[in-house]
């Protein structure tokens, strides 16, 4: 039973170390992307991961304290992109080169 | 603790584990893709399957009733609102041409388009963003 135990916590670290990695990865994509469709993409990969996070916490800890934020989160996570999709966005144009060979066809 | 016990306890970490890394191989996706919609492709990943592989493990960890139906509800509005932001994003970076259109096989959307402008006055075209 001890040594299922253990297995078990090695696969819950190994996948908040996952997640964590993945955090990271996402938030350079924030930082990095080209325009700012790609960050608003990158907010919503993020709220999935707070709550993939939180859901590994929960599991470690075996509480359900932090259940009503993950709820929250998936409700709310994907104001942030539609927003941004529907009101920024639009100013936002294309790089001239690629803009230009579009237009002329 | 019994044996049942014990192998839901580690059918749920490793159903843990795997949504893990599908969330981190969505992540390496969207670091590694090249333009908007093929990220927006590797985005949905953990959204959905990693999301859903995660709650099921925590569900196998934590057997109580209310706790399945938070979880549940987790699971629903995640799936709900995932399409949603998605597909505005993609329409977006469709009519602002970030789409990549050299890399499309078939352009129908474009043709609609761009007959707009010329049928009728007032019509908003391609990057009107509407």
């Amino acid at each position: 039973m001890s040594a299922a135990r253990n297995v078990d916590q090695v696969l819950l670290t190994a996948a908040a170390v996952m997640i964590l990695l993945a955090g990271a990865l996402v938030l350079y994509r924030v930082w990095r992307g080209p325009s700012m469709l790609d960050r608003a993409m990158a907010l919503d990969v993020c709220a999935a991961l707070m709550i993939a996070g939180i859901a590994v916490r929960s599991a470690l800890n075996r509480d359900a304290f932090y259940f009503p934020v993950m709820l929250v989160l998936a409700f709310l996570g994907f104001t942030g992109s539609v927003g941004i999709a529907r009101f920024i966005a639009v100013r936002d144009r294309p790089p001239d080169p690629t803009r230009a060979g579009e237009e002329g066809r | 603790m019994s044996a049942g016990t014990q192998i839901a306890d580690t059918a749920g970490a490793v159903l843990l584990f795997l949504g893990a890394a599908v969330s981190l191989l969505g992540a390496i996706g969207m670091v590694r893709m090249p333009d908007v919609l093929s990220r927006s492709h590797a985005a949905t990943n953990p959204q959905a399957l990693g999301m859903l592989l995660v709650l099921a493990g925590v569900a196998l960890r934590l057997r109580s009733g209310i706790d399945l139906g938070t979880l549940g509800l987790v699971g629903f509005f995640q799936l709900l609102t995932g399409p949603v932001s998605a597909h505005l994003v993609a329409r977006v970076a469709y009519r602002t041409g970030y789409a990549g259109r050299e890399g499309l096989v078939f352009d129908d959307l474009d043709a609609q388009l761009s007959a707009v402008p010329q049928d009728g006055e007032g019509g908003t075209g391609p990057g009107g963003g509407r």
